[in-house]
């Protein structure tokens, strides 16, 4: 897969999205995991959570079960003293299930207690779970590796599934291991006494993403709906993981606008209109941040949108300033129309480069609209 | 004139005139989907000031970000500011971090386009 070739990428990044629903997400993150970034992705969770249908009972479940598998990596950080190695936070919810994939580097001679941890829990019934935690709260003191336990037989308690795991070595360090934990929740899940078994092939799915993800320096990926809301969450993740320099700044303004641009001209495959299924990635190259994101586009917009980013693209730096210009004074414009095209003006000015662009034909009404920016 | 106070919030900045205390801020960040709607009772505001203004406007741009729909809105701001100038002393005062090349890049375009006074203040 190569990512430089925006006609390729873009068919990837299609197949990743076309069979996207409403309230599908998908969040990839990965990078230093800190309790700031945590309560930023509980935050857009909580807002996807919001516009669900799902009862009370089923959003506060999963909510707490996100917030404790979150922890768990935050917890096993100071672990590894590799600072190379990032954390993974996976977030996906496809139709009735929420899945909650969480990587993070840890030594290897922890891995037969925990596994032994794991097993044990998976071991029980939700009934003994319940016991379990009330002997644990009044037994233990809640140390650092209490909680953590603790948080696994609540995991597994709530959710009423068995916790797979699985661990990989790394190349670069004999002494750590990538520890890779599940978690599912059904939303119409029915309760039983004992804890359901659970498809392993989700987490060997996860585990080669991974890797795509460290080829291709991949910072964070979000599919899912473009509302104001979740863009704000998006930019505040993305502030918080890249420190502030004159580069990042302009990585930030120019995301807003890209992130608004899905927000204001994402068409939808399946007529529902109050929500602007998108995908973006972010990932570093070279020293570059190169930002690309996809929506859904109605063909019949297809030829003034690239036009004008054709013509963006053949301007050159005072060519540009000039145009900036124009564009901002016009006022009438603003109001008749949203095909400012100033949005795509006000990046070209900031990073200098041309966009990458691309359609893809989906069918009669619909195209797969790629843009792509190197900072 | 009864002073305009706006809070700030997620997406909207804070918005701050006083005309008996000679104070005029436009500070945090600006990322309203409707920057029309937001705007409206700012230039509202200003509209009305602009009729009995201050002998000397001293007005702070303190952003930290804004989205290209809230620049449309700055511009219309800064417009009626030079509108006022051509009777009462207007000047403004643009804030940006010293490592922020765009904040800078945007004051310096817009001293260009409007013919008031801008003193670019690096923090």
């Amino acid at each position: 897969m190569n990512t430089s070739n925006i006609s390729d990428f873009s068919k990837y990044i299609y197949s990743l999205f076309h069979d996207i629903n409403q309230n599908d997400l998908e969040y990839i993150y990965k990078g230093d995991v800190t309790p700031e970034l945590i309560s930023n992705i509980l935050n857009l969770a909580k807002t996807n959570l919001a516009n669900s249908k799902d009862t009370m009972k089923v959003r506060s479940r999963i909510y707490f079960i996100m917030g404790e598998g979150l922890q768990n990596v935050t917890r096993h950080k100071d672990e590894s003293d590799n600072s190379e190695l990032d954390s993974l936070i996976v977030i996906n919810k496809k139709k009735e299930k929420y899945a909650i994939t969480t990587g993070n580097p840890i030594k290897k001679e922890g891995i037969s207690d925990l596994k032994e941890k794991i097993d044990n829990i998976n071991s029980m019934s939700v009934s003994e779970l319940r016991n379990f935690a009330r002997y644990i709260r009044k037994t233990l003191k809640l140390t650092e590796k209490g909680g953590a336990s603790l948080g696994l037989v609540e995991i597994a308690k709530r959710s009423g599934n068995k916790l797979t795991y699985t661990f990989k070595d790394i190349e670069s360090d004999a002494s750590i291991s990538y520890f890779y934990f599940n978690t599912e929740i059904l939303t119409n899940h029915i309760k039983t006494d004992n804890l359901r078994e659970k498809d392993t092939n989700y987490l060997e799915k996860v585990k080669k993403f991974h890797e795509f993800l460290n080829e291709e320096n991949i910072l964070l990926s979000f599919k899912g709906d473009f509302n104001q809301e979740n863009v704000l969450y998006l930019l505040d993740i993305l502030k918080g993981q890249m420190p502030a320099s004159t580069l990042t700044i302009k990585v930030n303004n120019i995301l807003i606008e890209i992130l608004q641009n899905i927000s204001k001209h994402a068409d939808n495959i399946n007529k529902i209109t109050e929500w602007k299924p998108g995908i973006f990635f972010i990932h570093k190259k070279d020293g570059k941040f190169i930002l690309t994101a996809s929506n859904y586009i109605l063909n019949s917009k297809v030829s003034e949108l690239s036009e004008s980013i054709e013509l963006v693209n053949s301007l050159d730096k005072q060519e540009i300033k000039n145009l900036y210009k124009t564009k901002i004074l016009d006022q009438e414009e603003e109001i008749s129309s949203k095909k400012t095209g100033l949005g795509i003006i006000d990046i070209k000015k900031r990073c200098k480069n041309n966009f990458n662009y691309n359609f893809l034909k989906i069918d009669n009404k619909h195209s797969f609209f790629t843009l792509q920016i190197i900072i | 004139m009864t002073p305009l106070i706006l809070e700030p919030t997620a997406d909207t900045p804070k918005i701050h005139f006083d005309a008996n205390k000679g104070y005029f801020e436009v500070a945090n960040l600006s990322l309203p989907e409707d920057a029309v709607e937001f705007y409206k009772p700012v230039m509202a505001w200003l509209n009305e000031y602009k009729q009995n203004p201050n002998s000397l406007t001293t007005f702070n741009f303190n952003l930290e970000y804004f989205n290209t729909a809230s620049s449309k809105q700055i511009i219309q701001i800064l417009l009626l500011l030079e509108n006022m100038h051509k009777i009462n002393k207007v000047l403004i005062r643009w804030h940006y971090k010293d490592i922020d090349e765009d904040m800078q890049d945007l004051g310096e375009e817009y001293d260009d386009i409007i013919d008031v006074d801008f003193e670019m203040v690096e923090y």
